[in-house]
């Protein structure tokens, strides 16, 4: 059914309006927000006939549809809307008086100041992904994983009884990331002696050399390294005890 | 036209009620049709979003379980900005968006990923659109600031980095600020210089990429 606006007409029937009314009631109420057990993804709002009368007027989600011309905003107001930036309908915010929207999504990813965090992860030379332990919605202590994006830290050359003994790893990331525009962050921690300099430490932690670049970017993982700075320790180093690893894009 | 929550009343005369009737109806279509796509829209569309504006609340509004509320509010700058509130019990309301930006805190104004000649692989960001980064010697680059950075910076050299690389040797490429005895002739609010080295102090002549990353304050 269509809701109709300009109803009744000062000549209508009561037998006409009164289908003109039972229409626009029903369709009101669909787009608006239909009941979970009917289909919870229809209309952005929580139904009018919904059981629980104070979450009545709320919000399930919010669709945003493109939008040829970016709104304005009036003072004392901000304004979220989504318009297509390169063909892909991303989301922005604008305040009153801002010349432009400000954009706040991009490539399915959150960007700030023209940066997605594509993906990071903290791990041990083992590969081990370092836990945090964290209080999940039933209190229970559980532990979390610090990583986002990444399915696994792997060595990348034979393990020695059981041990990855060469500091050497490739990160696996769960969704591709576009080599293009790619930026990394590599930080480290070394359990090496205070002032030790020719031996295993100072360390060096950063992408694995190679002549070819592809060769150690690639879309689906991503190739480590430490480095000692002796030459004898060079690609070997027991005292690298935590790694720190970020994957930036720039912003389409 | 308004809209009249109380109409039509038991007294009322039907030619009375048609006008009011009317209104109503109209104004229901008119005013969701303000942040939504039209009741009476037939594309298919009808109840999403156009756009959301949130008009700015004079308080943080409280949050009951199982909710998360988003709404403006005007921070210590005097803007109005997107704010939220988990629910209840798990964490105060927080700033989301501050001039432009997700309120993170601090904001990347500059970033490049570079060959050995200084050549951008990618799309910089924040760097002088011609010669984004100079080549100075092997092992030694110095990336250039747009003009508009320049002027984001405002004079100031108080600013924060990221740098790493790697190249085509057997050695670790240890990547860092070109050192001086004096700060501001490296870093600066027009570019700032990297050198890239082996252990020997040797300069890494064999680069196959670097990455740089320049963050400021919010």
């Amino acid at each position: 059914m269509v809701y109709i606006p300009a109803v009744p007409q000062s000549g209508d029937f009561i037998a006409q309006s009164q289908k003109d009314f039972l229409g626009n009631f029903q369709t009101a109420s669909d787009v608006w927000g239909k009941l979970p057990q009917e289909n919870e993804n229809v209309g952005d709002h929580v139904p009018l006939t919904n059981p629980e009368d104070d979450e009545r007027g709320g919000h399930k989600k919010m669709t945003l549809a493109e939008q040829d011309t970016p709104p304005t905003a009036a003072a004392d107001e901000a304004v979220v809307y989504s318009e297509a930036q390169n063909s892909v309908t991303e989301v922005f915010y604008v305040r009153n008086g801002d010349a432009a929207g400000f954009q706040l999504t991009s490539a399915g990813g959150l960007s700030q100041g023209g940066l997605i965090l594509r993906a990071f992860v903290v791990f041990d030379f083992q590969g081990k992904i370092i836990e945090v332990e964290q209080v999940n919605a039933e209190g229970d202590v559980v532990k979390v994983e610090q990583k986002f994006n990444v399915t696994s830290v792997d060595p990348n050359q034979a393990l020695f009884n059981g041990k990855n003994v060469r500091a050497d790893w490739n990160v696996i990331f769960d969704d591709p990331i576009p080599t293009a525009n790619y930026l990394w962050v590599c930080d480290h921690f070394g359990t090496g002696a205070v002032n030790e300099l020719t031996q295993a430490s100072p360390i060096n932690f950063q992408l694995r050399n190679n002549a070819a670049y592809a060769s150690t970017v690639t879309t689906t993982s991503c190739g480590l390294r430490g480095y000692g700075m002796a030459a004898s320790t060079l690609g070997v180093n027991f005292n690298l005890a935590r790694m720190c690893f970020q994957v930036y894009t720039v912003a389409l | 036209m308004t809209f009249d929550p109380n109409i039509p009343l038991p007294a009322d005369e039907l030619v009375n009620s048609q006008g009011d009737l009317l209104t109503n109806f109209t104004e229901l279509d008119t005013q969701f049709g303000i942040n939504h796509v039209e009741f009476s829209d037939t594309t298919g569309d009808a109840g999403k979003h156009k756009f959301a504006t949130f008009i700015e609340q004079a308080d943080d509004p409280v949050s009951k379980g199982d909710e998360y509320i988003l709404y403006s509010k005007e921070d210590t700058a005097g803007n109005t900005e997107l704010h939220a509130r988990p629910e209840a019990g798990k964490g105060a309301a927080y700033q989301i968006t501050k001039d432009g930006f997700l309120n993170l805190g601090i904001i990347p104004f500059a970033a490049v990923n570079f060959d050995n000649l200084g050549a951008p692989r990618g799309t910089p960001i924040g760097l002088d659109a011609v010669t984004p980064v100079v080549k100075v010697a092997d092992g030694r680059y110095r990336l250039d600031f747009s003009a508009a950075t320049t002027t984001l910076l405002a004079g100031s050299n108080d600013y924060l980095w990221n740098v790493s690389a790697f190249d085509n040797s057997s050695q670790p490429v240890i990547s860092f600020v070109t050192n001086n005895a004096d700060y501001g002739t490296v870093v600066k609010d027009t570019s700032i210089m990297f050198d890239f080295k082996h252990a020997n102090d040797d300069f890494a002549t064999g680069l196959v990429a670097a990455t740089v990353i320049l963050w400021r304050f919010q």
